[in-house]
Order: C-alpha cells, then structure tokens, then sequence
C-alpha cells in the first residue's frame, strides 16, 4: 500500500509536539475556567467544546493528509476565490455574526467559525503555487505587484472586519514567503527603510492621540496602570509570582482563580499556564512551540517541490507571527491584540485551522520522495 | 542546484535566524519575570488581592462633672464609589446629590473619576439617607461604617467642647485639646478582591476592631452652664452688647464651672455664622471672607480675649499692698478727685466730686482711683510685679482649652511714672478673663492659686477606669497671707453692701464682688463711648463655692458701668447657682445620694409635686399651673439623667386638649420616648403625631418643645433604633 508507505515518512516529531501542546492546553482551559465567580459560562463547556473541535479538526487533517497535494496546485485560482468569498461570508445577513465590534464570524450552527482562519490556509496554499509560478520574476518592480495586489485583497477585507490582528498574521505570511521565495533584498530593505523614516511622520500627522497612547502604554504599561496598561500589568504578576514551580492547580489566591486576567482561558492562556506551573511549565511550553517550528523550518527544507516548501513556509510564518505576538504580549514585549497562542489557547475555528495547517505540512512531507532538481 | 534553488536555501537559513532571534527574545524575557524579578512581582500580586475597608473608632464621650453627656458618636454611614463599576455616572450622580445635598458635577466628576479605584463620596451620613442609597442597589457605590458626632445641646457650652472636622479630628476646644485621647484607633477590614473588585466570598477577611476613644470629663456643672448661658442671653438683647464672656470657677480648687461667650455658634452646624452673630460682631467681620469669619467665630474670648480689666484690677494692687505691708486696712487716705502723677492729672471716677476721707478699705470698695495710685507709689515696682506675675498675668493659665492668650505686662523699667500707677486700677495692663478669675479666685482663697482646670479626668470608654486624674494634679501655690485674704473679701462685701440695687438682688445670700469699667482701646486709642463693663463675684464671701467673672464688651448705653450692666447678670446666675448647690447655711439638709430624674411629661401638676416631694427634688414651674387639665409638657433636666437630689427640676406646663380654648398649645417634649408614649403625650394636649423612622426611641422633634402649635397639628418626631 502506497499509504503505509506515506505514513511511515510523516513527521512524528510534530505530531508529538502537537498533542502535548494540546494536551497542556486542556488542563490549562480548566484551570483557567474553574475559578470563583466564573461568569462566562460553565468550565465543563469549553472543556467539551474544545476536545470536539480537537476531534473535527484532527478528522479535516487525516482527510487533508489523503489528498496529494499536488492536487491542490491545479485549483490554486479556485482556492483563492473560496479564501475571499470566506471573508465576504461574514456579510451575509443571518449567517455574519459581530463579536467585539469585529464582523468575523459565521454561524454554522453548532459552533461559530472564524472564516478569516480557514482563508489564512487557503491564502498560503494559493499564494505558494503563484510564487512557484513566478520564482523567477521577482526583481522588478512590476513583478513584485502582482504578489503585492494578491496579498492586499484578502488583508483588505480582514481589515475592514475590523480585526487589524489577523490582518497583520496575513501580512506576516505573505512577507514571509515573499522573502524564502526570493524576492530581490532591496524591496526589504526599502520596506524597511520606508517604516524608519515613515514612522516618525505617521506619529507627527496622521496619529490619533489614543492610538499614540497605546503605543506608549505598551513601551511601558506602568504609564497607565489601570488604563491601556492594566492588562499588561496583570499578565506580568502572574507570570512572575508563578516563580520557578508555580503554584500549582490546588492554589487559592491566585491571579487566575480570582479572574485578574482577561480572557484567560484564550488570549492569556499563557499567563495561566506560568502561574500554576512556573518557570519550569511555561519553559516546557516554549521549548515543546519552538520545536514545532524548528521542525517546520525543517519539513520546508525536506520538501519535495518549491510548492510545497512555500506552503509550509507560509505555514510557519503563520504560527512564528501568533506564537511570538502572543507569548510577547503576555510578558510586555509586543502590543495587545486579540491573536491566540496555538494549540494552547481555547478556541473551536482556531483550533481547527491550526491543525488543518498542520495536516498541510504533514502531507507535503509525508511526500518528499525526491524529484532531483 | 539552480541558482535560485540556493538562494531559497540561503533564505530559509535566514528565516531561521529570525526564529532564533525572536525565540532567545522570548526566553529572555521569561526568564527575568519569572527568575529575576518574580519576588518583586508576587509582593505585587498579593498586595493588590488585599482590599481595604477603614472602620472609624468610636470617639470618646464628653461629659460634664456629674457625668451628664455633653458630646457623644453616634452611628452614621460613609459612601464610597468605584468609578470602575459606576454604569450610569449621570442617573447615580443625579441620586446622590439629591439625598446628600452635594453639587451634582462634582459628583459625577468623581464618579467617572476613572484614575481612582475608590472615591469618597461623603462621610458621615445619616443611616436613613444611608439605606435608601443602599436600597437602590446601585452597582459601585458601597457605604461603610462611619461615625458622627452629636452635641445634645447644639450651642450649649459650645466654647468649651469645639467640634470636629469631617473625618472626625478635633478642631477647636475640648474637642482638639484632648482629640488624642478621644480619637480612640480606627480600625480596618482587610478582605480578598478579585479581578472585577468585588469581595471573594470564600476568601480571607480580618477585621481589626476599631478601640473606642477615651471619655473626657469635664469640671463644668451643666446646670450652672445653662444658668450662664440663659443669662447671658438674656443680658445680650437687654443689654445690646456686642459680646457677653463669662466664667464661673470654684475658687478652692480652680476647676471652671461654666464658660460661656454670648453670641456663640451651634456645634451641629459650626459653619453656619448665625444672623445674630453676624449683627453682634459686624464691626470685627467687617470685610473678612467667609473662613476669616468662621475662624472669628470658633475663636474662645474667655482665654483668648486680651482686654484692660479696669477697676477689678484693683483688687490686685489691693491684695499685694496689704500683703507687703505700705497699707493697712484702716490706713487713713483722702481724695481729692484726681492726682498728679508726673504731671498727668488721673481723676476719680466720680470727678469733679471726689470721696474725700476715707479708709483703705473704703477707698477700693468706692473703687476710688487717686487711692490705688497712692497705694501703688508706697510699692517697687519690683515688688508689685513680683505680684502680678504671680497671680498669673503675662502668662498662658495652661488651661486645657485652646487660643489661649497671655495677656500683655509691659515689662518692668523700674520707674514709678504715670504708666505705673495706672496699672494700679487696671490700665495699661491687658489680661484674659481666665487669668483674672484664676488671679481673684486665688485671693479670696486664703491666698491659694490653683492653676485653672476644666477637665476633671479622663476614663476609659467603659468609664470603668480612671486614666487620668487632672484634681490637685499640680499643687496650689499660697501668693498671699489668709490675713490679706480676709480683707480682700470684706472689700468686696462692701461693693455689693455700698449698692442698694445689689444688696437687694442678693438678697439672704452672701455675696462679694468687685464691678469694673474700663474705656476701650480701639487703634491704640481710648474710643469714646465703648466700654467694656464686668463684675466679678463669689458667693458665699466666707466660705467661697463659687466665683464668676462676667464681662460685657460695649454695652450699648452711652455711660455704662459694671454695676448696672454685668453685676445683675453676674449675681443672677450666682444665686440661680447658690440655690442650685444648696448653698443658704441656715436650712442646710445633706443629701449625699443621687438619683434618676423621674419622667414627669404627661403627667399633671399635683402628681408631679407629690413625686417631686417625695424625691426630695427642688422644682421650678413655668406657665400656670391653677388651670384645670394642666399637664406638664416639657421638663428639664430630661428623665433618665442621674442628678443630685437639689437639683432643680424646671417643668413646663401647658393646658389639656380638653378646654374650650382653641388657640395655640405649647409643644410638649416628646424626646427619648418610644412611638406609643410620644403618642399618648401628644394627644392628652390635642396634637397629632407624624412618625418618622422605623421605631425606637424618639431622637428629635418638629417644632420643638415650647413652641407653639395650633391644636391638631401633626408633630413630626424622629425615631430611631438606639444601639
């Protein structure tokens, strides 16, 4: 069988970080939902919510893992088209559902889904092949629009939601494969130069006062303690008073029983998991989530064909931007945005997309028979 | 390999730079908040889990020497609000002012406050207004125990006791002198809050008890205060004073009886400058702001007035001149109308007459002026000195009250000029009223002075323990002989025996005094035609028990005299106060026990007399009391009160609502009573009852007891739940 034969190539390795993630995550979610005056429901529900969309999410990424990629090069324009008419999905009136003010969601019924989630998988499936296509024409200026328009469609409409977040992740992706994919180093370092000088004027002239508020709360949240910096302040105390073993599941007093955090159980899952466990826990969190995407890079590297490797690339790129922004946030060293740490935080449409992603990377591994180029 | 294949490579190597990067970032981080810094950031976590409620101590009570209460706390609420939680800051702002009378912006200034986790909305709130807030569930707003200071009488004694701020500190007289003492130690409750701020319910909580304040009591008699006091008022619409001081000491042991300086200021309402201080005082308010104003107003004369105390002062020159020997009370003077001193001619007061011969005796009896100048020229200036600074003068008594004066002494330069001998009649000298009463009282106490004391001693809350006894705390000093004593106190039986308007007023009662008038200094000027008049007196001139120094600032009479003006107050109270101790020798019956004044309101007259007589209870009763269905409606001292069996117990009486006569009835006085006696009471008079409050035992009235009510009016009483 062709099949066994695949499966004894897939990579383990991710596979396990992927489980022990999810698995610290779990007890993290009861943890952080099992607290006096729990006013967002009852704990038993995120628990069950979470393992079926665990178990959805695992059936899409077998059925993902069947299907040869490949395949998918050929309907590249088509997955684009679905990625876009995902995120105009939301528009539809009685299907489009308003959460915080962000128009992301759709009602399936049993659970609402964040489309812009599943288009972030079709957007890097899409946008690999037309990389792979053009590989050879990204030095000139007139080149480079065209991946640049066909970034731009979908971080519009993600925009516009609003949910600047998920825009930023799109933007993260695409630059990300841009660059492995080769783009000319002088259009990065005009983009950087571009930030250097542009940041200045945007502060000067085109800032709103809050706006700048935010920024300088975030540089230093003692500024505004109970304000913009409140939040920042809080995540802070529990990690640091988890000192080097954490306190434990059993402790009384802590940030997390009495609901000092915001959105424990999904945005600040990590500030749950470094008071209760310590330094020795969150270390463990971070070592299991670096070791995911080392072995993504390395998966790319393995992989058979420039298709897949960008795929896995945008992949990457994909978790690197939300691991990094949401562990940062919780410490102090990146901006508060609503971006989940993966595997980890709760979350049905995330959850789903993270291991679709991975049933992604799998299959373009599982297939690294090589082709000498 | 293509060339671009390589390149790829190269980039992914990078990619994984940038990974690395970032990671070391994270794990840098982490490790300095959770190694390097977690100390630092538990003490943080564990601090702000702790929420903070004060629990105001209760302050001590202040009582008079017969442990009747004058000041005490009482239950009251704090509101507090936390902006964070406010929902609506328009519609609770909107509530609030109006059950607290606070200006509505800056409430809801405060209540979006968003920078404070807690505000403090008001403090010491009524309980009533209290609960309707808290009825109101708003969500935010938490009220606290708090404290509220009650002075059962608003302008009785008010110079003595002062009065506190508004987080409970003592600001002015008894009040702040001894606000150690009576502050007691506010506790707290210290409880477990969570993100949202709301109280842990499984949570820790300690409560640190608040220690109650130490009690005060004072050496004034209640009784002789309020005879003061209704004199006094009195004296100022007579009189058209702008200001009436006066002091009533027991001479034997310095411990003040009474204080009081008409017109004074309510200790339920301090700020508010009453209209008749406002008209009494308006030459000293005039262009002084509204704290100015207050401050004139809190401000105690009766140690901090500096004034010339005129002839008085006589008594003093008299007292060191027999003691030194130039005079004896038989030394044989003459007058004749004024003297020369330095070439300045000092008339008698009575010039161009003049007294003529005279003895010494007579001479300060006739308060003749050329006399005392004579006698003080006989003295050293040394050595007259010598006496006033030991009676006192130039220097703070130590009264425990505040705003005390010295007085002014010009310094002594040992030259026998005019400046000098005017000193001899009480010119060009400046003393307070409670250094000249200590200074007199001195004198005819065999020559003793005690320093002046108007706290007896201070007891636990419980008033089981005494802390602190302030009786005979310093020792007496003896500044002249018994000898010279006793002529001063036949000098001052002559002032009173030498006026047929006196000797009447005093009738069986033996009374000394010394009158005094003196020209004021307004701009370092003597003003024409403003006066301030006093009279000192002790009675009974043998065996003192009471002394009282009461002085009249501008009398409005063109010519007045301490013999017309304070004298008859002065004497009024002290036979009031005679009468009161049960002083007259002859019928003198020694009831040691005390007892409870009996509830006499509602009663009739005769039962009332029956009760009285059988008590052995003095009485005094207003209105008539030949009328059919009269009733008593208001007495005082109120039931309940452990008073001395002499006391008199002063019942007012009105008639019942069964005569014919439909006009106006006086209220009766239903306080301390519960719902269904207050009752009772207004019906046997004809008036209806307006219950407020949830039942307990009445607390106030509308309109008060005396005034009058046409019959059926409903009086509005107050009841409360006494604790």
């Amino acid at each position: 069988m062709e099949f066994i034969k695949y499966l004894k190539k897939m990579d383990y390795i991710l596979l396990f970080t992927v489980f022990s993630l999810f698995a610290i995550g779990i007890s993290a979610i009861r943890v952080a939902t099992n607290t006096e005056n729990f006013v967002a429901g009852e704990s038993s529900t995120y628990i069950t919510k979470q393992l079926v969309s665990f178990s959805i999410g695992i059936i899409a990424m077998l059925l993902i893992i069947l299907l040869d990629y490949k395949t998918l090069e050929h309907y590249w324009m088509h997955i684009f088209g679905f990625a876009i008419l995902a995120l105009l999905l939301v528009y539809v009136p009685g299907l489009g559902i308003v959460n915080k003010g962000t128009r992301g969601w759709i009602n399936l019924g049993f659970m609402d889904l964040q489309t812009s989630e599943i288009a972030k998988i079709g957007f890097i499936i899409a946008f690999a092949k037309l990389l792979e296509k053009r590989k050879n024409k990204l030095d000139r200026i007139t080149d480079i629009m065209i991946p640049i328009l066909f970034t731009i469609i979908p971080v519009f409409f993600v925009f516009i939601q609003p949910d600047l977040g998920q825009s930023l992740v799109f933007i993260v992706i695409a630059s990300g494969m841009l660059f492995v994919a080769g783009i000319n180093m002088k259009y990065i370092y005009g983009v950087l130069g571009a930030m250097i000088i542009g940041f200045p004027i945007m502060w000067n002239f085109f800032m709103q006062d809050y706006q700048k508020n935010r920024i300088l709360t975030f540089l230093n949240p003692t500024l505004d303690p109970l304000g913009n910096g409140y939040h920042a302040i809080q995540s802070m105390m529990a990690i640091g008073s988890g000192q080097i073993f954490g306190k434990g599941i059993a402790a009384e007093n802590t940030m997390t029983k009495l609901n000092y955090l915001p959105a424990q159980w999904t945005d600040f899952i990590f500030s749950v998991i470094s008071e209760t466990a310590g330094f020795v826990g969150a270390t463990v969190v971070v070592l299991l989530l670096g070791l995911f995407l080392y072995r993504l890079l390395k998966d790319s590297r393995d992989a058979k064909d420039e298709f897949g490797s960008l795929i896995i690339i945008g992949v990457f790129f994909m978790f690197l931007f939300q691991v990094f922004e949401n562990i940062g946030m919780t410490m102090g060293i990146m901006p508060i945005t609503g971006i989940t740490l993966p595997f980890l935080s709760y979350g049905g449409s995330s959850l789903m997309t993270n291991l679709i992603a991975v049933g992604l990377v799998l299959n373009v591994h599982m297939r690294r028979s090589h082709i000498s180029f | 390999m293509s060339l671009y294949h390589l390149r790829r490579k190269k980039r992914l190597v990078f990619a994984f730079f940038i990974f690395m990067i970032l990671f070391v970032i994270m794990a840098a981080k982490l490790t300095y908040i959770q190694a390097y810094n977690s100390i630092n950031l538990t003490d943080q976590q564990t601090g702000q889990l702790m929420g903070e409620i004060p629990l105001t101590a209760s302050r001590g009570d202040i009582y008079d020497r017969n442990m009747n209460i004058l000041a005490k706390d009482a239950s009251a609420s704090s509101i507090y609000a936390r902006p964070a939680d406010i929902q609506d800051a328009e519609k609770v702002g909107l509530y609030l002012s109006d059950i607290l009378g606070i200006d509505k912006t800056e409430l809801i200034a405060k209540l979006t406050d968003k920078d404070k986790s807690l505000v403090l909305i008001s403090r010491k709130v009524d309980n009533d207004k209290a609960f309707k807030i808290k009825d109101q569930d708003f969500k935010g707003i938490e009220i606290s125990e708090d404290k509220k200071r009650y002075y059962t009488n608003g302008n009785f004694a008010s110079y003595v006791l002062g009065f506190t701020g508004s987080d409970h500190q003592g600001l002015y007289g008894i009040e702040r002198i001894f606000d150690e003492e009576l502050s007691g130690e506010d506790g707290v409750l210290v409880y477990e809050k969570d993100g949202k701020n709301q109280k842990v319910p499984s949570g820790y909580q300690i409560k640190i008890q608040p220690t109650s304040g130490d009690n005060v009591v004072l050496t004034i008699d209640s009784v002789i205060q309020h005879f003061m006091e209704s004199a006094m008022d009195e004296a100022q619409k007579t009189l058209k004073a702008k200001r009436i001081i006066a002091i009533a000491m027991d001479p034997k042991t310095g411990e003040v009886l009474g204080m009081a300086a008409k017109p004074d200021y309510n200790l339920n309402d301090p700020q508010a400058i009453s209209e008749i201080f406002a008209q009494c005082m308006s030459t000293d308010l005039e262009g002084l702001n509204l704290g100015e104003k207050q401050l004139a107003m809190w401000s105690n004369p009766a140690v901090g007035f500096n004034y010339e105390p005129g002839s008085t002062f006589k008594l003093i020159t008299a007292a060191a001149a027999l003691e030194e020997g130039v005079v004896a009370p038989d030394t044989a003077f003459y007058d004749n109308g004024f003297i020369l001193i330095d070439g300045i001619k000092i008339r008698c007061h009575i010039f161009p007459r003049a007294h003529g011969d005279e003895t010494f005796v007579e001479a300060v009896a006739n308060s003749c002026n050329p006399v005392l100048v004579q006698t003080i020229m006989r003295m050293n200036p040394g050595t007259f000195y010598k006496y006033l600074y030991n009676f006192g003068f130039g220097d703070k008594t130590k009264i425990q009250l505040d705003g005390e004066q010295s007085g002014i002494v010009s310094p002594n330069n040992n030259l026998k000029n005019a400046s000098f001998a005017t000193k001899s009649y009480g010119q060009g000298i400046a003393v307070t009223p409670i250094q000249l009463i200590s200074a007199l009282s001195a004198a005819l106490n065999d020559g003793y002075y005690h320093k002046p004391t108007i706290v007896k001693k201070i007891l636990t809350s419980d008033n089981k323990t005494v802390i602190k006894d302030y009786a005979d705390a310093e020792a007496s000093r003896q500044i002249i002989s018994k000898e010279t004593s006793d002529v001063l106190k036949e000098i001052m039986k002559k002032v009173i025996s030498n006026s047929a308007a006196l000797t009447k007023q005093a009738g069986e009662f033996s009374i000394g005094g010394k009158t005094g008038t003196a020209q004021k200094i307004i701009d370092g000027k003597y003003a024409q035609g403003k006066y301030i008049t006093s009279f000192f007196g002790v009675a009974p001139v043998d065996d003192p028990k009471v002394s009282i120094l009461l002085i009249v600032d501008e009398p409005a009479d063109y010519s007045p005299t301490g013999a017309t003006t304070a004298a008859p107050v002065a004497i009024d109270i002290l036979i009031n106060s005679l009468k009161y101790l049960n002083v007259p020798t002859e019928s003198k019956v020694d009831f040691g026990e005390t007892d409870i004044v009996p509830d006499l309101r509602n009663q009739n007259i005769s039962l009332a007399k029956e009760v009285l007589g059988y008590l052995k209870l003095n009485y005094k009763i207003i209105g008539d009391d030949t009328l059919e269905h009269a009733v008593i409606v208001d007495q005082s001292p109120m039931p309940g009160s452990i008073i001395k069996e002499n006391t008199v117990v002063q019942l007012t009486i009105s008639q019942g609502s069964t005569s014919d006569n439909k006009s106006a009835i006086s209220v009766p006085n239903v306080v301390d009573m519960s719902i269904q006696k207050a009752n009772e009471t207004l019906q046997k008079v004809g008036l209806g009852i307006q219950v407020n409050g949830s039942g307990g035992i009445s607390i106030s009235q509308s309109p008060g007891p005396g005034e009058m009510a046409e019959p059926g009016t409903k009086i509005i009483v107050e009841f409360k739940h006494i604790e």
